[in-house]
This record gives structure tokens, sequence and C-alpha cells, in this order.
């Protein structure tokens, strides 16, 4: 199908790209036909990867580095853009094609942080300076830096952070799972992985897809949460209206791992091999020019013995990698992302009302139960218990609401706590479970349809009686909420 | 002059200032609460009842006109094409093949709605401002002849039935049909249609005329708000069924498809009874595809917007001759949408009843038969395609061009220009940004989604201000809104800026506030919208009924002798010429989930045609507004009014 807003999205890019062209020119990027220069990161193709608790360390080994390179891409025509730091991975460009963030370690004792760099100078600048390390960084429309931390997993799961130019930092998300990989979607959304519920219909662990916006309000599922166990990691919008992402059968990246993708026009019931005739072993997939990717992958192995990556441009519709468009025999090219300019995202006005604790839930029905017909029980919920995940563990109570004639409840919550939901019938029995998955930021009303109503849904339109009833107030003191505490 | 009397003079200047400020500024306030009997609730000015006239407001002045295409129609031969202008009251001509526009004829009040004979020797032309419908022989492209119709037209059909040739014209703003017969041309009846008939289309075989109303019914507004697709049989003059789109409006196209006895009409699915809390979801509304089922008699609504991306204000509907494909025009997002109508009976042949009832709310099922987006340029509004199947015509109103298209690969083929765009006029501008959903999340919905042509929909909806579901408000029209300051129905926007600007992208847009240039002009557009049209015509004298229903109105003692408080005099709070002192008032309408028992009093310029009323929409008529909801004599003193007197008072709000 045509995809006419990413085309006339990309007609816009073209023409800024065109006038930044001029003005990169003016800061050493390619004159070279329209083809842009590209951020790369590598690793050092023989380094031994020494055993770290941090994943990051393994990902990215000592030496990896950021480089810019050049068309015509020749190996020894590139320049290091992290100059002075240990290690460098997971670059962004900013909006305007002038700068590039991305996560930087300034010595091998040192956290992770994120670091920018003009594309024409290479000299690093720490952005952030986080406990425990900051990673995966992303931008907003205006230049927030939008980051997952902690870096080092083994203290705390991860959540995202919103930097803004003043420098300090807020969190996003509160999901118990924890939150990375933070990518922008085009209609302001960030997109993000985070891990599964466990007891989500008895599929087991791994991670899906989910978007909030870019205060931590509406946090929603977007693709992903029923399919087979796996690990998803660096989820990205691509020109033609994907969403590519990487998945891998365990956590562990250096397992074989393959690019799938869903469309945007149904994300629910569309995932698909990105390349089906690929390697098995691809490290990043980003947008190229109008509808190609920009893939690093594996190439077979050469003469050493040693397989290398390389950085391959493919045309949307093809099925295998072609020819590589940049190897480099000493490194790995494990990330790719081009050094233009681009459209920013829409931004968005944030609906939280900071000086409130609380924010307010609405169900329209909590007997719809749509998404699939054997989670149907045979019994009606009439009560409702909310609870919270518990700082240490476990589950704690917040309290019960009343299911109206028509389905729909309310209740006033703590915000910034993550909320699950048992759906009850008259004897107190539980009839659909959700363990802790979703919040509310402070002042936050948030809606859905029904427990367990099928994704990509939109509401009838009745009026809640639940709206009518007196408010619930199910606010616990904030001691235990997980909010407002910087990284 | 020396320094002293420089300074002297100064200081008196400036105590003069002062004075006079201080005298406005608690004098105005004094003088109100003296004159009406109670308590501003906003700060007041000498501004409120004086020095206020309507000839020096933004709509009272001229306005540049452009060539913005409406009504299309394609001549039997394919070789020609004719645009309605109604902006310029012209009619143009246009060659298929050079694209050029070959005459214009000048047809007198607003061409809207073209219908060809099926011979294409007549044109006949709906005349939306002028309430007629004009004839124009296409040979020399001259009007032969007019006849007046109900208010508003703004489509026609041709229909030839076994009883003659027939015309039935949708009568926007009387809210009827006229029905014709074309030679000698004359009106048959002219039977009441839903609210707001907009779209007419017939059958080839001339037995049914199928109309798409615009606004769902008052009627509809307490069990659930529905629009009704009017089916008339043109040879007997006599309206047989009306179907409804539950909770859909905004239907401004019709086509039948013959081959597969479809009907098909595109809709806007609204959710103004669910609390606005997210938009996200199609939360508040979505844009559908309404299919008619002839054999029979299902209404089935068919989404056709994408689980992350919508494409709002569908505004017409058009179907090859292999009754194939559909195309249906997003005047919001400028694109059609192609329908493989093919795909789409395949899915309606084996959903089952509750898949169809179900199937609008479900956002990611367009993908099964939407096979294409066409990207057009500003405001696509009008769809036709060529008799061989081969090419579709596009009007893009706010661009003064028509896009062709091949209907096979969807590429484009070329633009019939018939003006500049009006790029220079700030009005237009505006208008450009009040179409546009580019400003919304996921380009959910326009300003004019909302608000068609400026005024209402019709409908109330719930806001979450403050908590989730204490908000329900009736959404107002902004026609003649200039120099009704303040805005919102708490009066705490005093500008359209404020109104139109960080509040509405917070609680509807979710995005971020319109860019500054865009807000500005977008305000310049909304302000030069004119009150909404009433039945009567400048210069029209007052019948009896509404002369004492003007006495009523202007009161101060009721029959018996008893003085009628200043604050409940309908003139106190609502003076001439605009009708409002633009202060909120109590009058007794606070609900149980209102913040405030304060609210704006509206302007009443065209207010017959803005139901429902009240700040929460509650009352569906202006009877309604003194028959249940004034007992307590707060909002006027009605209660010794007999139904005579109510009558006559309710004419006369009916003739501003």
């Amino acid at each position: 199908m045509i995809g006419w807003r990413q085309g006339r999205r990309l007609i816009c890019e073209t023409a800024v790209a065109g006038t930044v062209g001029m003005l990169t020119g003016a800061f050493g990027l390619p004159a070279h036909g329209t083809e842009p220069a590209l951020v790369l990161t590598q690793t050092p193709r023989m380094a031994a990867v020494a055993p770290s608790k941090n994943p990051l360390d393994s990902r990215y080994p000592p030496g990896s580095r950021l480089v810019l390179a050049k068309p015509p891409f020749a190996a020894a025509h590139t320049r290091i853009l992290s100059e002075g730091l240990t290690a460098a991975a997971s670059p962004v460009v900013s909006y305007d094609g002038r700068m590039v963030v991305f996560a930087g370690k300034a010595g091998p004792d040192r956290d992770w942080q994120i670091y920018e760099s003009t594309l024409d100078s290479g000299r690093p600048r720490a952005l952030t300076s986080v406990p425990g390390g900051a990673m995966q960084p992303a931008l907003l429309p205006h230049g927030s830096l939008v980051f997952a931390a902690p870096a080092d997993a083994a203290s705390r799961v991860p959540q995202l952070y919103v930097q803004g130019q003043g420098g300090k930092s807020r969190q996003l998300t509160f999901a118990p799972t924890g939150a990375a990989d933070p990518s922008m979607l085009l209609d302001g959304r960030i997109l993000f992985v985070s891990g599964r519920p466990s007891e989500t219909r008895g599929v087991g662990a791994g991670t899906a897809l989910y978007t909030v916006n870019n205060d931590g309000t509406e946090v929603m599922a977007f693709a992903c949460q029923h399919d087979p166990p796996a690990f998803l990691w660096s989820p990205k919008q691509l020109n033609d209206g994907r969403v590519a992402f990487l998945v891998s059968a365990d956590g562990n990246h250096a397992a074989p791992t393959t690019a799938d993708c869903v469309r945007m026009a149904r994300p629910f019931v569309s995932r698909s091999p990105l390349l089906p005739e690929a390697p098995v072993h691809i490290r990043s997939v980003r947008p190229s020019g109008e509808s190609n990717l920009l893939v690093c992958a594996e190439v077979p192995p050469a003469a050493d013995g040693q397989g290398a990556w390389a950085c391959f441009r493919v045309v949307r519709t093809a099925r295998s990698l072609g020819s590589p468009l940049f190897v480099d025999p000493g490194w790995n090219t494990i990330e790719a992302v081009e050094a233009v300019s681009s459209s920013p995202p829409l931004g968005r006005i944030s609906t939280m009302e900071p000086a409130k604790r609380t924010g307010q839930i609405l169900c329209l029905d909590v007997n719809d139960t749509t998404f699939r017909k054997e989670d149907r029980p045979a019994a009606k919920a009439t009560r409702v218990r909310l609870t919270a995940a518990a700082p240490a563990g476990g589950l704690r109570v917040l309290g019960e609401v009343d299911v109206q004639a028509d389905g729909s409840f309310m209740a006033e919550v703590p915000a910034d706590v993550p909320l699950g939901f048992e759906a009850l019938d008259q004897q107190g029995k539980i009839v659909r479970r959700e363990l802790p998955t979703l919040w509310v930021r402070s002042g936050e009303n948030r809606s859905c349809v029904g427990c367990h109503a099928a994704h990509n849904r939109a509401p009838h339109n009745h009026r809640p009686l639940a709206v009518r009833a007196p408010l619930p107030r199910l606010c616990s003191p904030p001691e235990n909420a997980l909010a407002g505490k910087a990284p | 002059m020396n320094l002293r009397a420089l300074i002297y003079g100064l200081g008196g200047v400036g105590l003069a200032i002062l004075l006079g400020w201080l005298g406005h500024h608690f004098g105005s306030t004094t003088h109100i609460r003296r004159k009406i009997g109670q308590e501003p609730l906003a700060k007041a000015s000498c501004f409120q009842c004086h020095f206020v006239s309507t000839k020096r407001l933004p709509w009272a002045r001229p306005r540049p006109h452009h060539d913005s295409p409406a009504g299309l129609a394609l001549s039997p031969d394919g070789k020609r094409i004719y645009v309605a202008l109604d902006d310029r009251d012209e009619v143009a001509e246009a060659d298929v093949a050079s694209l050029k526009v070959l005459r214009r004829a000048r047809v007198a009040g607003g061409p809207f709605g073209l219908a060809l004979n099926p011979e294409g020797s007549s044109l006949f032309v709906a005349c939306k401002n002028g309430d007629r419908l004009a004839v124009l022989e296409t040979a020399g492209l001259t009007e032969t002849g007019s006849l007046g119709v109900g208010l508003g037209p703004a489509s026609v059909a041709f229909c030839r039935t076994a009883k003659g040739d027939r015309l039935v014209v949708a009568n926007s703003i009387s809210d009827d049909l006229s029905i014709l017969s074309v030679s000698p041309l004359a009106e048959l009846t002219r039977p009441a249609a839903g609210r707001e008939p907009f779209a007419v289309t017939a059958m080839p075989d001339g037995s049914r005329v199928f109309v798409a109303n615009r606004l769902v019914g008052l009627e509809t507004l307490r069990t659930g708000p529905a629009a009704e697709i009017t089916v008339v049989d043109p040879g007997t003059t006599r309206v047989v069924r009306r179907d409804t789109l539950d909770s859909a409006h905004l239907s401004e196209g019709a086509s039948v498809v013959p081959a597969r006895s479809w009907v098909l009409v595109p809709l806007v699915k609204v959710r103004n009874q669910v609390p606005i809390t997210q938009v996200a979801n199609g939360w508040v509304m979505s844009s559908g595809l309404a299919v008619t089922d002839l054999k029979s008699g299902e209404v089935i609504q068919m989404p056709l917007d994408e689980a992350n991306d919508y494409f709002s204000d569908p505004s017409a509907v058009a179907v090859d001759p292999g009754a194939r494909r559909a195309f249906v025009a997003s005047g919001g997002s400028d694109v059609v949408s192609v329908v493989d109508l093919e795909r789409l009976a395949k899915w309606l042949g084996r959903a089952s009843v509750a898949e169809k009832q179900e199937a609008i709310y479900d956002l990611a099922l367009s993908s099964e038969y939407v096979i294409g987006r066409i990207p057009t340029k500003r405001n696509p509004r009008q769809v036709v395609v060529s008799g061989d199947g081969s090419k579709i015509f596009v009007a893009e109103r706010l661009e003064d061009t028509v896009l062709v298209a091949d209907a096979r690969t969807l590429q484009p083929l070329g633009r019939i220009v018939l003006g500049d765009g009006g790029q220079s006029d700030p009005i237009r501008r505006g208008e450009r940004v009040f179409t546009s959903s580019a400003y919304t999340f996921q380009h959910q919905f326009s300003c004019r989604s909302c608000h068609p042509d400026g005024h209402v929909d019709g409908l109330s909806y719930d806001f979450d201000g403050d908590g989730i579901g204490d908000n329900l408000l009736d959404n107002r029209s902004l026609q003649g809104v200039a120099g009704t300051e303040p805005f919102k129905w708490n009066g705490k926007n005093p500008t359209l800026e404020i109104q139109c600007g960080p509040r509405f992208a917070r609680v509807l847009m979710r995005t971020e506030p319109f860019p500054a240039a865009q807000l500005k002009d977008l305000t310049t557009f909304i302000q030069s919208l004119p009150p909404p049209r009433i039945a009567r015509h400048a210069g029209d004298k007052l019948t009896q009924s509404e002369e004492r229903g003007r006495a009523i109105f202007f009161a101060t003692k009721t029959p018996d002798g008893k003085e009628i408080p200043l604050a409940r005099r309908c003139v106190t709070c609502h003076p001439p010429p605009l009708y409002t002192v633009k202060l909120p008032f109590n009058v007794g309408t606070k609900g149980p989930f209102d913040s405030s028992a304060a609210f704006d009093a509206p302007h009443l310029l065209g207010i017959a045609d803005s139901a429902p009323y009240l700040h929460d929409g509650r009352a569906q008529t202006l009877e309604e507004l003194w028959t249940i909801y004034n007992t307590n004599d707060m909002h006027g003193v009605s209660s010794y009014m007999n139904k005579i007197q109510l009558n006559d008072l309710i004419d006369y709000l009916k003739t501003l």
C-alpha cells in the first residue's frame, strides 16, 4: 500500500536535508551526491570480551567507538566521534543533522553515560551523570533527552527518564519489569521495550513493545504482548509504516538475533520477518532514505575464520542483505545510522498536574473480554480489587470498588505506582487478573475499554454509569510509591 | 513651555487616565450590578453593553473570494467536467484532456451541488446561499431556469422515473428535501429529512434516492445520537424509509453501488458520551464508511482508519462503474482512501452478525479492504469517477484545484487549476488550519470535525477538565463569535487565541499548540464567520407572532403588571445587537457534576439553528429551555407564559 504520509515526510526531509546539507558541508559532511554519511558503532574485531555484570560492557567491549564514515565509505576514511572514551554505542543523530548523542564510557571503571558530539568536531560532551549509568538515548522534538537508567542492570531494573535543557532528569516509566530501548514514533510517543508480566496468560517471560507519552502518561501495549516468548530489543519506526525490532531467544545479545517488523496500521496482527532470508546475526536496523534500511549484520567468515560485522543498505522489498555497504577489516560494524536531518516527531503538551499525587482510572466495561473467547469466564465481575506493586516485591491491595451495572468502574489511585487489577465475581473469586503493569501520572485521567478487551479497539459510545457514582479513593500513603526519584 | 508646566501637564494627563481607568473599572462594575441586579462574575467594562456594533465586526467586512471547488459533474462523454465555485458565484467548465478551464458562467447564490441529466444537456445547480436551484444549458453554459427551494440547498440528484424526470434537492438548513419535476421546473413536495441533509445519490433506474444527513437527530440525543439516511421514492415523491447511523454523523457524501445493491455513506463515528480522557484508539472519533445492503436492509459501519493513523473528515465517496473500487475523500487528512469493494464484500460475506456490528470499533480492520491512500492537496471535499472508470477527479477545495488521478494505478495525472490557492489571504490560510488534522495526535480530527462550516455538530462532549465525568459541555457555534468574548462556557478565555491555543492542545489535540502564525490565521478565519443563516431575509418584517415575541423579549413587566426583576429579563443578559452581555451568569442550570453555577451568556444570533441548548446541551429545543429547565424562573421569568406566549417568544428568537 502506498505510504503517503511517509512519502510526504520524506519529501519534507529531503527538502530540509538539502538545506542542511549545504550547512553540513561546512562541517565536513559529504558532498558525495545525495548519499549521506553514516555514524557507525564499531567494536574491535579481535577483542576478548571480559566477563562483566553489565550487559552493556559485553555488548560494547572496551575499545568500542563511534565513527563518521563518508561516501564512498572506505574504511580508511573514517573519523572518530567518541575520542577519549573507553567505549561508545547507540548513536542517535539530532533532528537538525548536526549532532549525535550516544552512550559512552569515560573509563573502564566508570558508568555508561550519555554524551553528545557535533558531527564536525567529534569531541564528546557528557550530558548525564547518573548513578548506575545511563544508556540508549533518544531525542524528543525540542531536544530533550530520553534514556534508560541504570545501565547497570544488576542494581535494579532500568526505567526511562527524560532530561531537559536544565540537566535535571524526571522518571517517565514505572514498570515493575523495567523499560529500555526508547525510540521516538512520529506521532510523538516513545516506543520502548518492557518485560511481560510473568502471569500474562501463561506465556511466561520475554519482552514486548509498549508506548508512553513524553510525560509518562498513557502507557500502552503496542505489539507482541501475546506472541511466543522472546526477547525483543532496539525497536525503530521505519519510513514506510513499519516498526522493526531485533529478536533473540534469550536475553543474551550474543545469541542469534533476527529482525522482525510489525505494521503501524495493525501492529498486533502483522508481525513478520523483516528480512526472511537474511542471516540470523543482525545487530541493528535503522531507516535509510525514502524506504530503505540500514542493517548491521554478520557477514560469512573471512580467511581468518572470523565472521565480521558489516553495514548493509537494503531496499524495502529485499528478502536478503545483498552486498555490504561498509566493511572495516579491523572492526566489527554493529550499528549504523544516517547522519542526516529528519522531521522531528509531533510534540505534546503534558496533561499532568504535578501538584497532585493521584490520578483517576475509568474502565468502560470490566466484562468486555473480546480479546480471546477462551478468556471469557462464565461469571461476570461485580467488584474489582486494585493492587499495586510493592517496592520490596509482591503485591499490596489498594482496595476494592464496585462494578456498575454496565460493567464500568472508576477509582482515584496513587500516581506513579504500578497498578494491577483482579476482577471478582459475586463470591469474591478472581475471574480475571492483571499483574501490576500500568500506572497513572499525577493528575492523569486514564481509561480503558475493558479488561482483556481486544487491542486497537475504540470504545462504544455510551456514558458509563461509573462517572455518575461517587468516586472511590484508593490512595495509600505515598511512601510506597516508586515515583519522584532521580535515577 | 517651561519644565514645571510640562510636568504639571503630564501629571494631569496621567491622573486623568488613572481616574478614568478607576471609574471605568469600578464604575462599570457598580453600574452593571445596579442595572442587572447581579454581581458580575467576571471583569466588566462599559463595552459589555455600550459601543457594540455588528458593523465593525470582522464578519461584517468584505473579504476576498476564492475559486474554491465544491460540486463536480462529468459530462456523459467524459470530455468535460463542471465545477461549482460557490465562493465566486460561478460554474466552471474544464476540458478533461487538456485540464484547461474553457469557460465560466455566473450563477448567483453560491452554486454548490451539481447534477447533469443523462444527455448532458442540462446542468442542475444547487445554490446554497441563494436557496434556489438553477438550470444551465451546457451548450452555451447559460442559465435558463431557476426555482426557489428550501434553505441551504447543498446537493441535487437527477432521477429518470416512470412518472417523469425528477430532481431531489437536499436543503441543509431547513432540514427538508425539495422534490422537483424537471419539465416544468416545479416543486412537487418538500418532505422532512433528517438534520442537515447534505448529499443525495440516486439509483440509475430512478427508483430510489438516498440522502445523507450531516447531523444527528435531536430526538436521538437522549437515547444515543444517530444521523439519518433518508430514502425517497422520487416517483411518488414520498419518503419510504429512514435508516439510522448509530453514533455517527457528519456524512457529506453518498454513492449507490447498483451492482452490489449497496449504498455507501462516509461517516464520522463519534464517541461524545465517553469522557475524553484520551484521544488515542479513536477515543473521541474515528472515520468510517456505512454500507447499506439494499437487499437485507442491514447498515454496517466499516472503519477507514488505521490503528495508529487516522483519515479525518471523510467528505465524499465515489464508486467506479465496475463497482470494483470506492474512493473516499478525507478533507482533514488530504487523502483519498481507496476501498477494494470485492475485498470488502468478501469480508462482509464471511463475517458474523456480531462481527459486523463490532467492525467499526476495530481500528486494525481497514487493512482488509483499504488498498491505497492517494495524497491530495488541501481539503479534498468532492470526488467523481469517469464513466469508463479510468480516472478520478478530486476537488481540492482550499487549493483551488481539481486533482486528476489514474483510478487504477492511483498515480496523479495532473490538476485543473481554478485559482491561485489564496495563500495571501489570512482568512483562507486560517481555513486551511481549521480544516486540517495535521495538528492533532495521529491526525485524528480537525477543528471542522466538531464545527462543520464553523457551526455546531449538535453534540455535547465530556471534557476531563478536573477529573472524569464532571464536565459535559455543549458544542457552541463558532459562527458569529467575533466580538462575543469571553469564550468557553465558563467565560474564562478572554480571547480566541487563548481558547484555541494551549488549552485546546492540552484538552483535545494532545499535541503541541498551533504555531503562532497558524493560530493567528485560525482566529482570523473564525472571526470572519458570520452568524448562522436563518429563515428570514434582511428587511423582512416581523410577523404578528414574532412581534408579540419581541415584546416579551424586551418586557420589563409581566402581562399582569408585575415588575420583572432586572436579572430575570431576557434583554438584561442578551442585549442587542449581539444579544449577549458577554458575562457569565447563574441562570439556575448548575448540574450535579458542574463545579460552577455561572455560565457565559451566549450570543443569540442564529440561535434557531444551534440546538441543543444550555451549557451541557440538556435542552434539545428552545421550548425545553422554559418548559423543562426553567422551573425556578432564574433563566428569565417565564412561568407566567401560556403556550401561545412561549411560541411567540420562540418565533421571535428564530428571527435573530
